[in-house]
């Protein structure tokens, strides 16, 4: 046995593809010795930006020898009407080297075919290997592809060397004009001279010695040690949240050497926010901070090479900091010549969206939405007042030279140049916060008008864009709806706001047709609840918590944010026996009436006479008024423990009353019980779902 | 090194190359790649390798001569392969070294930065390249040339000499950096970057601009149809400059913008049309 060694060499790669593409080289291997037959150990899979590599361990050199059966012609054109074998037969025996005698007749869907059973020899691995290598390249798919040369073979970036070594074997094989051999290339530095790799053990101790540490797992882990040992002495430390950034850098450096730089005294001056991104977004660089989290006037940085001449590097990268921090001290000093106000009246000359108008019609539905939000969320007027003088500035920073340079920072400069100007901290928070959260480890928005905010500008968007007709199907995502719907769902379900969604979607629709007119309206509210239950029910499955807690059916959306607490008030209630009952009572309650319309009431004039049908419709109207009442005021403890009660009488009548009776309006009444119970129910909980 | 020696070695390295070695373009461009060395002849099947310095003029980014890094007029150094050679990431950081650069002092990256112009229906994918953290070379495989995918890429490499130049020289002015024993750019430029930013964003005649735009579009559409390339693109570029102008007088609306680009995007497509049709009757 022993190893195989694949390596794909590129010009660099995007850092933002690498990740995937190692994963899905180590897939496809997989199956493709599995697939071949081929015994192997482990598969494990590395990458740099300049190089896509994958390690098969104890690959065996031979297949084993192994029976198969194989389908031949249709048994009525393998034989004449004397019963000879055709010239059908007598091909596909020679074909596949066995005696007509062999053969026997299977039936495949009423049809007979003639089968025959073979024995293929074990074959050599390297020449199994080398007959899938060259399908490997077109096997890896990336967000953007491109193509450089005369066959128009589409990869992340040009290919320039392969090689593939089944221990001391040099396998052969040719894609996009480039021919397999026995070298690769180490850190570029200087003139590239190619390295001899005689086996899988040699090619990880060589690229080792020309600077390539191909694991990037031990790039990360290096880079955190260097990074600890440089900070440690000063007191310093990274931020929060850095893994994003750590995972890039690492994909941009195929040996890490990290460094400290200072920063230049302009930083002191600049918002936080600002030097942040300049230093991470720009610049692939960490701002540092001290142990009361201060930032410090220093960076680190990871340079792709040796610490030799790290100074000069250091120095030069010190120097584009500057630059790059005097740049945006500039912009922010032309900016703040005006008022932020000023900019607003600018909103004009951006477009919002293709098809969907400008930044300024946006700012007005957005003030219009907020001027309504005692309609659908439940606000004081100076909450709402807050609101509107927010929304009204909201999309204002759009417009400055700073957030045109740095598109990152949309918010949060509208929220520092406010700021600085003396504006209301309560509308200077929720302009910074309207665009939370912007991933999925970011948190949403703290304050109360920064969360609707941020709701209603999410709601515009997705009406505006569905509103045209966009289907959002599928894995793409080109107008950032899902980041968008997941906010929503986010900010709602995690701050427990009570947030009407169908009225505020209706308000958001109706908006569009003031200022104009959208492409395509017909059913929008609809198409609008349906992404945003999608997203909902998404967020509970990625949350790991179970359906019974999302209802939707019956649940109206309004209800979103008090999924937690309903949550919480299941968890204290799971203990009682009798919702063991319930459960198993809902659950047939739900088979029998599927399909069913939903029933929200119980006409007078019911057909009910068994005493247990009787009872159980007296003890559903006994206790739906008591837990409409407890939902409404939020009591879910209460509303569940109220359900409850309705255990007994349900469990008496699925076991004395035949749901199913022969006279149709008898069952048809018994059935109308049912939905209604059904309904109330589910106002509370998917007790179905309870085990 | 001063300015002009360093972009006579590297026109020379690329003559070396075997690229022809051109005059920059004697009209106003945005930059290297809207010249016709460019734009026309990466499109079509004929291999084409060029070295030329181009004068780029961005109206907007003009600051007065007042901002170390930000010009109204830029100078790059466009270097086109057509076919690519397959070792040409290495001639160009050949190109470094030979400005005295030594690889292993300093820290030279390729960072995604792909590159897209939809005004002439031209996008690529690439690089920039970075020097201990400067960017100082726009470096793009082209994929797609007048709103077609190209059936022969070419390789673009565009030095941003002014970048490269105060790196070599270790300037963090621009208007510092020496162009010739005793002559600095600042002798050179200033007064120029001076008055057309006063130009551009205060002075600018919008009505002769917006009729100045109007007739060459009506001039290049005529040449278009009478099938003359050189004289259509020419006033294209016309077109081209005079939106830049307008557009950095802060007088065109989002609505006209779109406008505007859309003229000069059909104006295009009709050159490059028109070019490959004649590469094709060849």
């Amino acid at each position: 046995m022993s190893d195989l060694l694949i390596e794909i060499l590129t010009e660099e790669l995007p850092a933002r593809f690498v990740d995937s593409a190692q994963t899905q080289l180590v897939e496809h291997v997989k199956t493709h010795l599995d697939e071949s037959f081929i015994g192997h150990g482990d598969v494990r899979g590395f990458s740099t930006p300049r190089r896509l590599v994958v390690l098969a361990q104890n690959v065996k050199e031979q297949t084993d020898a192994r029976a198969t059966e194989v389908k031949g012609p249709a048994k009525a054109s393998s034989y004449d009407a004397q019963g000879n074998p055709t010239p059908a037969l007598l091909g596909f025996c020679r074909g596949q080297g066995v005696d007509v005698a062999s053969t026997y007749i299977v039936d495949v869907a009423g049809k007979s075919y003639v089968y025959a059973r073979k024995t293929i020899a074990g074959q050599k691995s390297s020449d199994l290997v080398e007959t899938f290598l060259p399908r490997l390249p077109h096997e890896v798919t990336f967000p953007k592809m491109m193509h450089w040369e005369e066959s128009g073979f589409q990869f992340a970036r040009p290919i320039r060397g392969l090689l593939a070594l089944l221990g001391t074997d040099v396998l052969h094989w040719e894609i996009a004009g480039v021919q397999s051999s026995n070298t690769t290339f180490g850190l570029r530095v200087g003139k590239s001279k190619p390295i001899t790799v005689i086996s899988p053990e040699d090619y990880m101790r060589k690229l080792r010695e020309a600077f390539v540490i191909v694991d990037p797992v031990e790039r990360r882990h290096l880079i955190k040690k260097q990074a600890e040992k440089l900070l440690k002495p000063l007191g310093f430390k990274l931020g929060e949240n850095m893994g994003d950034l750590l995972d890039e850098v690492v994909n941009l450096v195929e040996y890490p050497s990290a460094f400290l730089g200072d920063l230049p005294s302009i930083a002191a001056e600049l918002p936080e926010s600002v030097v942040c991104s300049v230093l991470q977004q720009q610049m692939h660089s960490f701002l540092l901070y001290d142990q009361n989290d201060k930032v410090v006037p220093h960076f680190l940085s990871v340079r792709n090479g040796l610490t030799d001449f790290i100074d000069i590097v250091r120095r030069g990268n010190e120097s584009v900091a500057n630059a790059r921090l005097l740049d945006a001290a500039f912009f922010i000093q032309e900016d703040m010549r005006e008022p932020l106000e000023t900019y607003v009246g600018r909103l004009d000359t951006l477009i919002f969206m293709d098809k969907l108008g400008t930044m300024a019609a946006k700012t007005l539905r957005l003030e219009r939405l907020s001027a309504r939000a005692t309609v659908y969320a439940s606000v004081t007027p100076e909450e709402e007042a807050t609101l509107v003088a927010a929304a009204h500035l909201s999309k204002a920073d759009l417009a400055t030279s700073m957030v045109k340079e740095y598109t990152s920072l949309q918010g949060e400069i509208g929220g520092v140049y406010l700021s600085r100007a003396g504006g209301s901290p309560e509308v200077v928070a929720a302009i910074r916060e309207q665009y939370l959260p912007r991933s999925p480890s970011e948190d949403i928005p703290a304050t109360r008008a920064g969360r609707l905010l941020g709701v209603i500008d999410k709601i515009d968007t997705l009406t505006g864009i569905l509103g045209t007709g966009f289907n959002p199907s599928g894995s793409e995502d080109p107008y950032g709806l899902r980041r968008a719907g997941n906010g929503i769902v986010r900010t709602i379900v995690e701050s427990r706001e009570s947030v009407d969604l169908e009225t505020l979607v209706n308000n958001a629709i109706e908006g569009y047709q003031a200022t104009g007119s959208l492409p395509h309206p017909e059913d929008l509210q609809q198409r609008i609840l349906d992404y945003l239950k999608g997203r909902i029910t998404q967020y509970f499955k990625e949350k790991q918590l179970t359906q019974e807690y999302a209802p939707l059916e019956y649940l109206p959306l309004v209800e979103l944010g008090s999924i937690p607490e309903r949550m919480q008030a299941l968890h204290e209630a799971a203990g009682d026996a009798v919702l063991v009952t319930l459960a198993d009572s809902h659950r047939r309650i739900q088979n029998i009436t599927k399909g069913l319309p939903v029933a929200t009431s119980l006409p007078a004039d019911l057909l009910l006479t068994d005493p247990e049908e009787l009872v159980l419709r007296q003890s559903v109207e006994a206790v739906a008024p008591q837990i409409l009442q407890f939902l409404e005021v939020r009591k879910y403890p209460e509303a569940i423990r109220t359900c409850e009660e309705l255990a007994v009488p349900v469990t008496a009548f699925f076991d004395r009353v035949l749901v199913m009776a022969t006279d149709e309006r008898v069952r048809s009444a018994r059935l109308l019980l049912l939905c209604y119970l059904k309904y109330i129910l589910g106002l509370v909980c998917d007790y179905s779902k309870l085990t | 090194m001063n300015f002009e020696e360093m972009v006579s070695k590297l026109e020379h390295f690329w003559e070396d190359e075997g690229c022809t070695r051109l005059f920059p373009y004697d009209q106003e461009v945005g930059a290297g790649t809207l010249s016709p060395y460019t734009f026309l002849r990466v499109l079509g099947r004929k291999p084409w390798k060029a070295v030329y310095v181009q004068p780029s003029r961005r109206p907007a980014d003009g600051r007065y001569g007042e901002n170390p890094n930000r010009l109204y007029m830029h100078h790059q150094l466009q270097v086109i392969v057509k076919p690519p050679t397959t070792d040409i990431q290495d001639t160009y950081l050949r190109s470094l070294y030979l400005l005295g650069l030594k690889p292993a002092e300093h820290d030279i990256r390729f960072v995604e930065d792909n590159w897209e112009t939809p005004v002439l229906g031209a996008a690529g994918v690439g690089w920039e390249v970075w020097i201990d953290g400067m960017e100082v070379t726009q470096f793009t495989y082209f994929q797609q040339a007048g709103g077609q995918q190209v059936p022969v890429v070419a390789v673009e490499i565009t030095y941003g000499l002014e970048r490269l130049a105060m790196f070599v020289q270790e300037k963090k002015n621009v208007y510092e950096l020496e162009w010739h024993e005793g002559v600095t750019y600042g002798d050179l430029r200033q007064q120029v970057e001076r008055e057309n930013s006063i130009y551009s964003f205060e002075q600018a005649d919008i009505g002769m601009l917006v009729t100045m735009f109007d007739l060459c579009e009506k001039e290049s559409q005529r040449m278009i149809d009478a099938k003359l390339i050189t004289p259509a693109y020419e006033y294209l570029l016309k077109c081209s400059h005079t939106f830049n102008i307008l557009d950095a007088r802060g007088t065109v609306g989002v609505s006209q913008r779109m406008a505007y680009l859309a003229r000069i995007r059909r104006l295009a497509h009709g050159c490059a049309n028109l070019y490959l049709e004649n590469e094709n009757h060849e």
